[in-house]
């Protein structure tokens, strides 16, 4: 490791081709980095892959030498870190070339997007140099490489007003022998923020053997790109926004218990299926069943099962009440298969001979052998066709007291008062057909 | 006192409670009910959670928050943790402790999203390039998902590596009564820091097996990571017998380490069928146990496996069924060369496999 010192001015100490624009641009950062009299150890370069890589083992300072676009990503997290739970006074910097600001993009985009305070330094040579000077997404319409010999047919993405427009507080665009690289460097280093700089230099290796071109040729590339850019804003960084709307940093989590209500026995597990429409309540009036056998001191678990677009189609959750710890949670027969829309009947038809008891809404079915109930009729309650008929089951089959579901819907339910309501008319329809213990 | 939560919930509280202080994450099915709790909760408990624009920003922000000592985790399933694997690579051979929750679906591809399945057990012990081993560990019970997420992120601390919890569908999003007071919680172990007075290095190790001590990016000792092939000080390097030692020690830091996290349940009855099965898979077994009295074997540390462990127990027994949900038999290809001809395979996709098609398989031995 080298002092940062030694290699200002001392090109004979870089890795790189000779007249390489990042041996310019190392040069220039290290004496910025000097002049802002910080300590080494509050910086952080994180480098990207391609030659910019090689910047590691130059600077006295914390390297992280991360994948090929990630390293916008990588140093993203330890600046979170950083403004968030530390004291925010690290400077992270990523050396990126033109390959990884493609591969990259989006990270780019985000670390703007939030703010993010790192500064990016974009060393844009126009192609890929280390694996064999390939056009890149950088590379200027009629430039030469390797894989564009007749000229580059395609305008090059313009990153800076990517940048610009995914909300980057600091832009700017120059080129390596731009006398003032220095002063915009330390400002981007100094601005609370994401800052970008875009700095366009020449691969001595590949640009110069395909393309007539000098270093003197930049400026015109640079006015080619919409010429010198320097602009800065000011705006909450990403620290500053998530301490003040996220962060609070009170309290542990803990789990809201469920106390035991009254103890009830039961012989055997209960297996209950409901089967309806997603957005009609389904799942949330399976877990009052599961908070009413909790209630009931018995154990239970809810298996869903819907199509992914929540609200539209089937939803069939699966309860399983026991009084001993449940493993296998799916059920293949059902005590209790309940059925209140055509969504949920179509899903669960291959069940309907496999269950012990089908309670299903009337307009569902002729059959006889279910108990066909007007569940339906209660839709206007959020959820009515579902209580309905759990009502209807614990009039019926009194799996245990219905007044143990009623305090769940106090306790855990949504619309209280209406969902008691209808579960109580479901209890007294399911009392009407004469009470039967469960099987 | 009891709860009534899902596995995902617990994923979420375990995190937490194994020191977890940074988490980032992109939704994904069954995922997303581990990335909703944490997502609220953490900032409550001095943490940062954050949303990311996809699942390799979300892993490579934890990396970054945890080069600066941070213990952090990401959860997905099998399409986000496809992104991931880049990462996941760059996390192993730089040595950056992370936790990736991979709760898988069915696959391949989007597959289902709301369909169970244990498929991805290969991809993820195979995930890196170089075929470097990386620790999973897999809870059998929704109430075990809460101690496996503490012993994975202890394992990723201790161990300075990128460690899976591998879960599925069933677990993260099946609720289930659980009692708060039977939930295990292990010992809470933190990364090993460097506090000496000489040159720190890196990656430091005299034995291969030996874990580095870590320094934070931004600490008082410079720091040198890469994913790149390196020395003991992190100089990117190739042709040196230090970097095959280094790639030699990755190895070895698992393969000898992993007895500390060496997680199973062996449960003896019958002489004759050994049932070997891993994840929710497992409560099915744990059904035809003891309504067959069989004998069963449940691994919940699942990669790296320890043969020394399970040849004596396979050699009790004349039958060795491997139960799993996917369509290949991902733990039997595993395990296959210690199973001679006693192995059999019973695989099924689509749904949970039941304790009486586990029967049905076993009627026809």
């Amino acid at each position: 490791m080298r002092d940062i010192f030694e290699i200002i001015d001392r090109p004979q100490n870089f890795p790189y081709c000779p007249g390489c624009g990042h041996t310019t641009i190392d040069m220039v950062l290290a004496r910025a980095i000097f002049e802002l009299g910080l300590k080494n150890e509050d910086f952080v370069i994180v480098s990207d892959i391609g030659c910019v890589g090689l910047v590691d083992k130059l600077f006295r300072v914390h390297t992280v030498h991360t994948l090929h676009g990630r390293s916008t990503a990588v140093a993203a997290g330890i600046k979170m870190v950083d403004e968030v739970l530390f004291d925010n006074k690290l400077k992270v910097v990523v050396m990126i070339g033109d390959g990884g600001s493609t591969i990259g993009l989006l990270h780019l985009v985000e670390a703007a997007k939030i703010n993010v305070d790192i500064t990016v330094l974009i060393h844009n040579n126009f192609l890929y140099g280390m694996t064999g000077g390939q056009h890149s997404g950088l590379t200027p319409k009629d430039f030469k490489t390797s894989t564009t010999l007749n000229g580059n047919p395609f305008e090059p993405l313009k990153i800076i007003d990517i940048l610009k427009n995914s909300g980057a507080t600091f832009y700017a665009r120059t080129y390596s022998q731009d006398p003032e690289l220095k002063e915009i460097i330390k400002e981007a280093l100094l601005h609370r923020g994401f800052a970008v700089v875009e700095i366009l230099e020449l691969c001595t290796g590949y640009a110069t053997r395909y393309n007539e071109i000098k270093g003197s040729g930049l400026k015109n590339m640079l006015d080619n790109l919409g010429g010198k850019v320097k602009v800065k804003e000011k705006k909450e960084s990403f620290g500053e926004i998530y301490k003040n709307k996220f962060f609070d940093g009170k309290g542990e989590v803990e789990f809201k218990g469920i106390e035991i209500d009254k103890r009830v026995s039961l012989k055997e597990p209960l297996k209950i299926v409901i089967a309806g429409s997603a957005g009609e309540g389904v799942q949330l009036a399976a877990s009052l069943l599961c908070y009413s056998s909790i209630l009931a001191g018995l154990n239970a678990t809810q298996k869903n099962d819907n199509p992914v677009t929540v609200g539209s189609g089937f939803s069939v959750s699966e309860v399983i009440i026991s009084e001993r710890n449940i493993k296998y949670s799916g059920i293949e027969k059902p005590n209790y298969l309940i059925i209140t829309s055509i969504d949920g009947f179509k899903r669960v038809k291959n069940l309907l001979n496999l269950s012990e008891n089908v309670i299903i809404d009337e307009t569902l079915t002729e059959n006889k052998s279910y108990f066909r109930i007007p569940a339906r009729r209660y839709l206007s309650v959020r959820g009515g066709p579902n209580y309905f008929s759990i009502g209807f089951l614990f009039g019926k089959f009194s799996p245990f007291e219905s007044e143990i579901f009623e305090k769940a819907i106090l306790k855990y339910g949504k619309s209280k008062e209406e969902v008691l309501k209808v579960f109580k008319e479901g209890v007294s329809l399911g009392k009407s057909y004469g009470v039967q213990s469960p099987a | 006192m009891k709860i009534f939560v899902s596995g995902g919930e617990l994923i979420a509280k375990g995190a937490i409670d194994a020191g977890v202080r940074f988490f980032a994450g992109y939704p994904i099915t069954p995922a997303s009910v581990i990335y909703e709790p944490i997502m609220r909760e953490l900032p409550k408990v001095g943490g940062v959670s954050v949303g990311a624009s996809d699942e390799i920003s979300a892993i490579s922000y934890c990396i970054g928050a945890s080069l600066m000592g941070i213990k952090s985790m990401t959860a997905t399933s099998g399409p986000g943790f496809s992104l991931m694997i880049e990462s996941i690579s760059f996390a192993l051979m730089s040595e950056i402790p992370v936790t990736i929750v991979l709760a898988q679906r069915l696959g391949p591809a989007t597959g289902g999203a709301t369909t169970n399945s244990q498929g991805d057990l290969l991809f993820a012990a195979f995930s890196n390039s170089g075929g470097y081993p990386i620790p999973i560990v897999s809870p059998s019970t929704i109430e075990e998902s809460y101690e496996f997420t503490i012993h994975a992120v202890n394992i990723s601390e201790a161990l300075r590596t990128p460690t899976i919890l591998l879960t599925e569908k069933e677990v993260t999003m099946t609720r289930k009564s659980v009692e708060l007071s039977s939930l295990r919680r292990p010992e809470i172990l933190d990364r090993k820091v460097y506090n000496g007075e000489d040159e720190f290095k890196t990656y430091n190790f005299v034995a291969l097996e030996d874990v580095p001590l870590f320094s934070p990016v931004g600490g008082r000792y410079l720091t040198r990571y890469t994913g790149s092939a390196h020395d003991k000080k992190g100089d990117l390097k190739k042709d040196d017998p230090e970097v095959i030692e280094m790639l030699h020690h990755l190895k070895e830091k698992i393969i000898k380490n992993i007895d500390k996290f060496y997680f199973y349940e062996y449960v003896e009855r019958n002489p004759d069928i050994l049932l070997l099965s891993y994840g929710i898979t497992s409560e099915s077994v744990r059904e035809v146990s003891e309504e067959e009295s069989l004998s069963y074997l449940i691994l919940k540390t699942l990669y790296p496996l320890k043969e020394e462990n399970l040849k004596p127990i396979f050699e009790r027994y004349k039958k060795i069924v491997v139960v799993e949900e996917n369509i290949i038999g991902s733990l039997f290809i595993l395990i296959r060369h210690l199973l001679g001809n006693k192995g059999y395979s019973l695989t099924k996709v689509g749904s949970l496999i039941a304790p009486w098609e586990i029967k049905r398989f076993i009627s026809t031995l």
